[in-house]
Formats: structure tokens, sequence, C-alpha cells
């Protein structure tokens, strides 16, 4: 075949060249500048290119890794340190499905230490044939360090604060009890205001330390069939004493369904959140529904005849320490929370929540969930629940 | 009435449970760690013991890993009384053995009696 040698065809070439150079150096540089870990291989699991990020991460420099198998160089493990067989690793799965697999474990550097990381793998599909993959990993320890002080505060937090209150509320009811002698009306109704004091206390300790959890990550949604009438009548039984004390009636209605699947610890945080605001902020002599029903999901709603919810204080009833002005001079002891924590709790549970609400007439807050239910979803925290 | 070992460092809280407990007629001993609840329950022979977590020397969860393995400690009931809560916790102490979880700041002495009487309950069905 004859070769063109003319100068123009030459010059072009050469420009053709250049350019080609050009791209290839931007993409070397492109790869190694990734913000993430990555790792390409070919369709026998050989490790083709590696950028420097997974050099920093693995421990082993690109030569050491370059042309050796991914599988043989860098082993991959469950958190307990078991050894993930090459038949689970994602990079094999990829392969096997044909598309992404994301997955989290932990791989050992070359100083065999476990690092957490996200990985997240595609098969590199060339002429409709898997030709290789391509793996991008995200190290995970900070993240990882981080969580454990964040949970090791809440345990701390939890026992701290708790240990002086154990001592005031067991001594200041063994006083109300009897324990050291008789006391004088006057005497227990002082000591009425320390236990009160105290229970309130363990509230508010109860209720931050759940804010805590839930910020600090998911909490876990412990799915179970829960009798709704049983669960229903625990709640307002729970709170009748309130109820009475603020001079509140207070009922609860279903004439629809029995049972739902879904979290109790959580549902009942829900509801008792809504219930507990509606008795606080009704006047006396008022009324206080929770009732359930069923159409398209299961809706719980709470419904008062309370002070209502000011139009401009509407948008904002669910932010965190968020309180309206009238709530604040009705009853100064709520902390806006509770409503905040059962707005995360929804989303948890795949629930909706609203209101709806009329100054001076009431509020209804409702909880919504799907027919069938959450579903179980595993988190690093459990919400607390008083004994 | 039974013999009820407890096992707490804080002197305040263990004084208050000793006297609630022995006004209900049970006979009690006191251990301030782990270590110590181990030897008095050799002599004690107790029919449940109430025990904290966070102690010196010797915490309450080492106490059950050793106690567990004494000889009749089956048959002993054990109602974990702490402060600390969260889910590892839990399960922790319910894997070594435990027969109930409580915490302590919501728990009052009526609170403290009901289930000392319901677990000692079980103890008898068994």
């Amino acid at each position: 075949m004859p070769v063109n040698t003319d100068k123009s065809t030459i010059s072009k070439l050469k420009k053709e060249l250049s350019i080609a150079h050009r791209d290839l150096k931007k993409a070397s540089t492109l790869f190694s500048s990734i913000g993430e870990a990555v790792i390409v291989t070919d369709e026998y699991g050989r490790i083709e290119r590696v950028n420097s990020l997974t050099e920093k991460i693995l421990g082993y420099s690109s030569n050491e890794m370059i042309g050796q198998r991914f599988f043989n160089i860098v082993k991959a493990v469950n958190e307990d340190g078991t050894l993930i067989p090459e038949i689970d690793r994602p990079i094999t799965k990829a392969f096997l499905k044909g598309s992404a697999v994301f997955e989290r474990l932990y791989y050992l550097t070359k100083y065999n230490s476990m690092v957490p990381v996200d990985t997240n793998v595609s098969p590199i599909i060339f002429n409709n044939k898997p030709s290789g993959a391509i793996e991008v990993f995200r190290d995970l320890t900070d993240e990882y360090i981080k969580e454990k002080i964040q949970s090791e505060f809440i345990s701390l937090a939890s026992h701290q604060l708790r240990t002086p209150l154990s001592s005031i509320n067991t001594y200041s009811q063994m006083l109300s009890q009897g324990y050291a002698g008789k006391l004088t009306s006057k005497q227990l109704s002082f000591v009425s205001v320390i236990e009160k004091a105290t229970s309130r206390m363990n509230d508010l300790i109860h209720t931050l330390l759940n804010v805590t959890r839930i910020e600090a990550g998911n909490i876990t949604v412990n799915v179970k069939s829960i009798d709704i009438d049983n669960l229903c009548d625990e709640i307002v039984g729970s709170l009748e004493y309130l109820a009475l004390e603020r001079g509140i009636s207070i009922k609860y209605t279903n004439d629809s369904i029995t049972s739902v699947e879904s979290d109790p610890v959580l549902l009942r945080e829900v509801l008792s959140n809504f219930l507990t605001n509606a008795i606080k902020y009704t006047p006396r002599g008022g009324r206080v529904t929770l009732r359930v029903e069923a159409n398209d999901r299961v809706v719980f709603s709470v419904k008062d005849n309370g002070y209502g919810i000011p139009e401009q204080s509407k948008n904002y009833v669910f932010s965190k320490f968020y309180r309206a002005n009238n709530a604040v001079k009705n009853d100064v002891t709520g902390t806006g929370i509770g409503l905040y924590l059962a707005k995360e709790i929804a989303e948890r549970l795949e629930g909706d929540i609203w209101f709806k609400s009329e100054i001076n007439k009431g509020s209804t807050f409702y909880f919504s969930l799907p027919l069938i239910g959450s579903a179980e979803k595993q988190g690093k925290f459990t919400l607390e629940i008083p004994n | 009435m039974a013999n009820i070992l407890l096992v707490e460092d804080d002197k305040d809280l263990i004084e208050a449970y000793a006297l609630v407990l022995k006004a209900a007629n049970h006979k009690i001993k006191k251990a301030y760690n782990g270590n110590e609840a181990l030897l008095a329950a050799k002599e004690f022979k107790p029919d449940l013991i109430l025990l904290d977590l966070l102690m010196p020397i010797k915490s309450g969860k080492e106490f059950l890993k050793d106690y567990k393995k004494a000889k009749n400690s089956k048959e002993v009931k054990i109602i974990v009384f702490s402060n600390l809560q969260d889910s590892n916790e839990l399960e922790d102490v319910y894997s070594l053995g435990a027969d109930r979880y409580i915490i302590k700041s919501w728990t009052g002495p009526h609170g403290l009696l009901k289930i000392v009487d319901e677990v000692l309950e079980t103890k008898d069905t068994n």
C-alpha cells in the first residue's frame, strides 16, 4: 500500500499525534487526580491501572499492584476479619451480573490493617463482552471513628446524667413511701415537687438522647405485628394521669383495623408525642381523641380542642427546638423536640406526618403508614424506651 | 423471702436498695465490685443478684462472665440495674445470662420490689 508522504499529510498526522499525546496525558492526570480510589482490571481480574489514592489507602505502590490478580494482592474481609471468598467479591458479582455492584466491606492493607470501604464496581463492556472491571472505593475510616465517638458519647452521657438522678429518684420516693417514717402533708408536698422535677429531668434526658441517636445515624426499625388496640390502650393508659391532672378527657376510637406491621417502640414514641402535646396545649375541660382509620393507608390521628397553632408558626412546627408563642405562654416546660423527633421517626417508618390546626379551636395531628406497614431496617442505634 | 446479693459501687444507692429490700423481708448481702460479688456469692448462696454494670476492679459484665461458669449459677436470677442503655449493652448482658435489665434512674423503690418479685416468681415456676 503506497504511503502518502506529502508535507501536508505529515504535518496533519503530527498534529493529530500531538493532540492524542495531550489527551492521553490529560486522561492520565485526570485518573490520578480522582478524589476516590480507583482500580481497573482486565477480564481475568489482573490489575491494569490504579490511581494514587488507591496506593495511599492500600499501602502498595502501583508497581506492586499492576499485573497482579486483584484477589491475590488485596484481600477482602468481613467486619469480624473472616476472608471474603473470590466468588463473593463485588468484582466477581459485577462480572456475573453484568451490571454495577455496590458493597461495604474491609480491605486488608499491605501492613495487614483492616480498612472499611464503600465499593462501587462496574464491568467494562467492550463489543458486548466484559473486558474488565473498574472499581471505585472510598475509605470510611474517618466516618467509622466519628460514629464510634458519637456512640460512646451517647453511652457515657446517658450514664453520667442519670447517675445523680438515680439517687435523687430513689431517696425522694423512699421518703414519700414512708421508709424514713411518716411525713406530714407539707413534707409530702415538698417531696412530691422533687419527684416531679426528677421525672421531668428523666424525660428530658430520654428525649435528648433519642435525638442524639437519630442524628448520629439511622435507628433500627424492628418490625413486628402490632395489635393496634393493645398499643393505643397502653399509650392512652400511660397518659391518663397527666390528662386527669390537667382536667382533660382522653379517649381512643378504632373501628376499622386490628393490626399493622411496624416498630411498636417507634410508633409508640410518635403517638405519645402527639397525645402529650394535645393534653398540654388544651385548656382544662378539653377533649383529646386518638383515632385509627384505614383507607389506602393506616391513619393515626390525635385531635384536640385546644389553643391551636398560629398561622405564622405552622411552617416550623416540626423544626427542632421551635415552640409557637402561644405554646410558650401556656406551657413553659416544653422543649420543642417532640414533634421534630416524631417527624424523623415517621420518615424512618416510611410514614407521613402532617397536621391541621385552627387558632383557639384546636389541632389534629396525623401519622399514616402504608397498609403493608414499615420495612425492617438495620441501624446503628435502637431508640430508648422507659421501662 | 429470698437471699439477694446487691452488687453496686455507689454507697448511697446500695444502702437505699438494702433498706427497701430488707423492709420487704429479704435477706441482703452487699458487694461493691465484681470481685467482692464473686466471693460473696460462694458464701451467701443468693437466689437473686441485683447487679450494677460500671464498677471499679471488676465490672458487672466481667462478673457475669466468671460467675456463670460456677456450679448452680444457672438457678440464680440476675437483674442488671444500670444507667447504661444501648442495644449492644442489652444484647451483651442477656447473652451473658441476665434475666432483666432495668434503668436505675427510672426505677423507684416500688418499681424495684415489683421487678424483684416478678423475677423471683419465674425462679419458683422454673
